[in-house]
């Protein structure tokens, strides 16, 4: 009885939190091949969902349609409850809320650390170049690379890029923050650093939603996981649900391969 | 060697604004050529079909005629249409019919340029584009602010040689009276009725030039290549 109490107590305070990404029903095909079928995501505010699959079950692209760097085919994406597939809107005001870090870091080559990481607020927000600045080096503080602010990319392994692009993230303030494989091109001894700065930021209450081959890390920073297959969400909930008590055959055979 | 040097002291004058014009047709038409040819890269870039089918005629067009018919043809064909492009003067010289080879140049090398510029855009990873969208850059400020300046410093050593043929390429701007290096040659083969020495000495000036250009793009290179990869 208690118990029932405590679960529908759970649920009223769920609903009151509001969301911030919802993907209603969306599909996406390349040619005949359906990479995303019919999914339905929500990401709520302070959530951090990780998304784990085998290769080629859609995860990324399901990230890369949230912010509509891919196109979808059908369905609805709402970022805080504006429709933002169907309606008129400038997606690039949406996209200032989401930020995004790439499996390739994707920094700017041609500008050092600090210039990467002031360039979006410094154009897009009109913050003067002072401010930006000091906000930028408290980041790059927080990701322990203060020291390369006026380095440029080519000099940095791949472990600090990628942290530069944590930074550079932040750096817009998002409301939430998509990692797409952020480790799984970097050289194993630099994948502990970047998990770690992104454990970190889970802590600090920012919602996030990562994309992740490590599923240690994956289980740890999750308040919920997301477990995709041949383009379709088979199932989610709390870590200790999908990871100890996998009740799905797919789930249980992914398990074994990678753990 | 003497008749050379003779040459040159009897007739410094004419070489010099020779060399002058010949410069400045190929500055105002190298910049202006930036201009265009990246305009039209970025169009057979877009995703507007029909932007792609004008520039790719454009370019095709003009790589597949000869540069000399291309000068005749804007210098003979701007009266039907009722364009006379005026004389300009600049630092109190006269330079007559100049802006009719500015302009044929440009058409032509336009075409030239954009390939190098298309070239150097698709150099870049589609990641950058991706990056700046992601952080709210719309597609036009994210070309700008990051995708061109790292494609322009890759292309650099293309646009040097673009810069160095448009040199050597003025010379046929002579065919419509336009006094550069090579019509003052003939003219003064035709008063002296010498037809090699003043080949051979604008053939250094032209060397002059280009070289210095050489070495211009080649100190930039080096520049840019101190920052980045």
């Amino acid at each position: 009885m208690s118990e029932s109490v405590a679960v529908e107590k759970c649920k009223n305070l769920n609903s009151e939190v509001p969301n911030i990404i919802s993907v209603s029903k969306i599909s996406k095909s390349y040619n005949d091949l359906k990479v995303l079928d019919n999914i339905d995501f929500n990401v709520k505010q302070g959530q951090v969902i990780t998304i784990i699959g085998p290769s080629g079950s859609g995860k990324s692209t399901l990230l890369r349609c949230i912010n509509q760097l891919e196109t979808i085919d059908s369905g609805d994406i709402y970022y805080k409850d504006k429709c933002i597939t169907r309606e008129r809107v400038n997606i690039n005001d949406i996209r200032i809320h989401i930020g995004m870090v790439f499996q390739h870091f994707n920094l700017f080559s041609h500008l050092t650390v600090l210039q990467n990481i002031t360039l979006a607020p410094t154009h897009l927000k009109k913050m003067p170049k002072k401010e930006a600045d000091e906000l930028a080096e408290k980041l790059l503080q927080k990701v322990g690379l203060l020291d390369k602010k006026n380095v440029y990319p080519e000099m940095l392994s791949g472990g600090q890029k990628q942290r530069v692009a944590i930074a550079r993230a932040l750096c817009m303030e998002p409301d939430v923050i998509l990692f797409d494989e952020p480790t799984s091109a970097l050289d194993p001894e630099m994948v502990g650093e970047v998990l770690n700065v992104i454990n970190d930021l889970a802590k600090t209450g920012i919602t996030m939603v990562i994309v992740t081959h490590e599923m240690g890390f994956a289980r740890e920073v999750a308040t919920e996981v997301v477990f995709m297959d041949r383009g379709g969400i088979v199932a989610s909930g709390s870590p200790e649900k999908i990871f100890d008590n996998p009740e799905n055959e797919r789930i249980k055979s992914f398990l074994t391969k990678v753990l | 060697m003497n008749s050379l040097i003779s040459m040159w002291d009897q007739y410094m004058m004419l070489f010099t604004k020779g060399a002058i014009t010949t410069l400045l047709i190929s500055l105002i038409t190298v910049v202006f050529a930036m201009v265009f040819g990246s305009i039209f890269a970025l169009m057979k870039l877009s995703s507007f079909a029909p932007f792609r089918w004008i520039a790719n005629v454009y370019v095709e067009f003009i790589r597949g005629t000869p540069l000399m018919v291309q000068i005749a043809m804007v210098f003979y064909g701007l009266p039907y249409l009722g364009i006379n492009l005026p004389g300009i003067t600049i630092f109190g010289m006269d330079f007559e019919r100049l802006l009719s080879g500015v302009l044929a140049l440009t058409i032509n090398s336009s075409a030239y340029v954009c390939e190098i510029v298309r070239g150097g855009i698709l150099s870049i990873g589609k990641g950058q584009m991706e990056a700046a969208r992601s952080l709210g850059f719309d597609k036009t400020r994210a070309m700008m602010l990051v995708v061109m300046p790292q494609a322009i410093k890759n292309i650099l050593p293309s646009l040097g040689n673009e810069f160095v043929s448009l040199i050597k390429n003025s010379s046929q701007a002579s065919v419509i009276g336009i006094a550069e290096l090579m019509y003052i040659s003939d003219t003064i083969r035709g008063i002296s009725f010498k037809p090699f020495e003043p080949l051979v000495i604008i053939s250094i000036i032209y060397f002059i030039l280009t070289f210095v250009v050489s070495l211009i793009f080649k100190a930039i290179e080096r520049r840019m290549a101190r920052s980045t990869r």
